[in-house]
């Protein structure tokens, strides 16, 4: 089969992302993947036609993810495998390739999560939202039963570790991906290269994690494109339950029930004939802009009247200008945009949760220069804007969130929590408030530093 | 036709996996090391 060429596209953070575009269709689809292995997906003896089906009715566009298979593997610490650096990724692939908007197809839970992150962050780029054999979290939870339990998930990942790119792991993935092909020699060799194609154990590991870690299901309702969730009914690897609960809880979504319990994304043509039937009825104008999911970052000088009542008129303007100055530094670093300054505190919103936490750590350190001290709240959820101005539950909730943090201190709503994974930020449980003006309790974490 | 070996993963001290291949039966061991650019599925 011939391999089509791989190009690269450079994110917003300096990451090279390996692409390729088959196909000349009218839609634009971007297949986003835990795992594709560009190098190694035209030798198998599936996926090649999978994706050339695709492409017959679309221009497929196709990626690897930071950190793995043709993409830039060395990463810095800020560059990480979050939510919000994978849609960079896909972002970064669609400028390159002038697509405007696209209906990004998730394969599985990690290219699912991001997808959705992409979709509901950013629904003037996208055109639809696709779900395959994918899940709101991996874990098990009292109110998320399907889930698996930590122990067999540490479990199973140190299996990955051990046995990545051997027969041995291969052999029992088959079994459990695609059982009528247990003694197909060819079937688990595909595997074993693909593996090798994609990155070492280490990375295997810790991808591993990273989706296991992500719990989409505070953000689902934020999902405001037109959505498809296809599952397979007897899926063996990830049971129909979870593929049940996307649908119920994406506002709008279909639920393509298929047949069988073979998880393997490329076997069988249902699969892409239910894409294709999906493209083919989106319109332009189903789609709403004006609500899309946002983090919003408050910020606040502690005790600002006995700081203005210590310095006089002429030294407090003096230190809210450089306040200002500093906060404003640390904006344009994370790529936050002002939306407001209240007298002493900012607010900003960003398309990215660990970067709103990450600014808000830096603006906490970077003021002690002027001997005050800030508290900055950060909570992610749906925004509207209404004649230019961003407003919604999601920013009196940040607020409120930001009112409650001690000097110094990051605090930060489980949402934010539930989409960081990956970043390396840590997280202590700050307890349950409720708080003012909105419904319901809310489970608060404080950022350690 | 060469016959080429599987590559497999040691960890090092620091937990980063290595990929390595080991070639032929001499009495001397050789630790080939080249430049920068490898990559063993393609060597």
């Amino acid at each position: 089969m011939d391999v089509p060429k791989t190009h690269y596209a450079r994110t917003a953070d300096g990451v090279h992302i390996a692409y390729q575009v088959v196909g000349d269709g009218p839609v634009d689809l971007v297949l986003v993947a835990s795992a594709l292995g560009l190098g190694e997906i035209w030798r198998g003896r599936r996926s090649g036609a999978f994706l050339l089906r695709l492409a017959s009715f679309s221009r497929l566009i196709l990626l690897d993810r930071r950190g793995m298979g043709l993409s830039d593997h060395i990463l810095d610490r800020e560059q990480q495998l979050t939510l919000e650096s994978r849609m960079e990724d896909v972002r970064a692939v669609m400028d390159a390739v002038d697509s405007a908007r696209a209906t990004l197809l998730g394969l599985e839970s990690g290219g699912f999560a991001v997808a959705a992150m992409f979709a509901a962050t950013l629904p003037e780029r996208t055109a639809g939202l696709i779900a395959y054999g994918a899940m709101a979290r991996e874990l098990w939870a009292l109110d998320y039963p399907f889930g698996v339990t930590q122990e067999e998930s540490d479990a199973e990942i140190a299996d990955v570790e051990r046995a990545w790119a051997t027969g041995e792991l291969a052999s029992s993935w088959v079994e459990f991906l695609y059982p009528s092909a247990r003694d197909d020699a060819r079937e688990v060799e595909d595997l074993v290269a693909l593996m090798r194609g994609i990155g070492g154990p280490g990375d295997a590991a810790t991808w591993s994690r990273v989706d296991r870690d992500i719990d989409l299901r505070e953000m689902l309702p934020s999902i405001r494109v037109p959505t498809l969730v296809i599952h397979r009914r007897e899926d063996r690897a990830v049971p129909i339950e979870h593929g049940r609960y996307l649908a119920a809880h994406i506002p709008g979504a279909e639920l393509a029930e298929l047949p069988g319990e073979i998880h393997m994304w490329d076997v069988g043509d249902d699969f892409p004939s239910e894409v294709e039937r999906f493209v083919a009825t989106i319109h332009r104008e189903e789609i709403e802009l004006d609500r899309f999911l946002a983090t919003v970052l408050f910020t606040d000088i502690v005790d600002s009247t006995s700081v203005a009542s210590a310095r006089g008129d002429q030294g407090w303007a003096r230190l809210v200008e450089r306040h200002h100055h500093i906060v404003r530094g640390n904006l344009a670093r994370y790529r936050g945009t002002e939306m407001d300054t209240a007298g002493d505190g900012f607010f900003a919103t960003f398309d990215g949760p660990a970067r709103a936490v990450r600014c808000a750590l830096a603006v906490v350190e970077s003021v002690r220069q002027l001997s005050i001290e800030v508290r900055a709240g950060v909570h992610t959820g749906e925004m509207q804007t209404i004649d230019g101005k961003a407003g919604g539950i999601a920013v009196t909730l940040g607020a409120r969130v930001a009112g409650l943090a001690a000097p110094s201190e990051v605090l930060v709503s489980q949402t934010v929590r539930d989409l960081v994974a990956g970043s390396g930020l840590q997280f202590a449980d700050a307890g349950e408030h409720e708080l003012k003006g909105v419904p319901d309790r809310w489970r608060l974490y404080r950022v350690v530093n | 036709m060469i016959e080429i070996p599987e590559p497999t993963y040691a960890t090092a001290a620091d937990g980063v996996s290595l990929a390595y291949q080991v070639f032929g039966h001499g009495r001397h061991d050789i630790v080939y090391l080249p430049g920068n650019a490898t990559q063993l599925d393609v060597m």
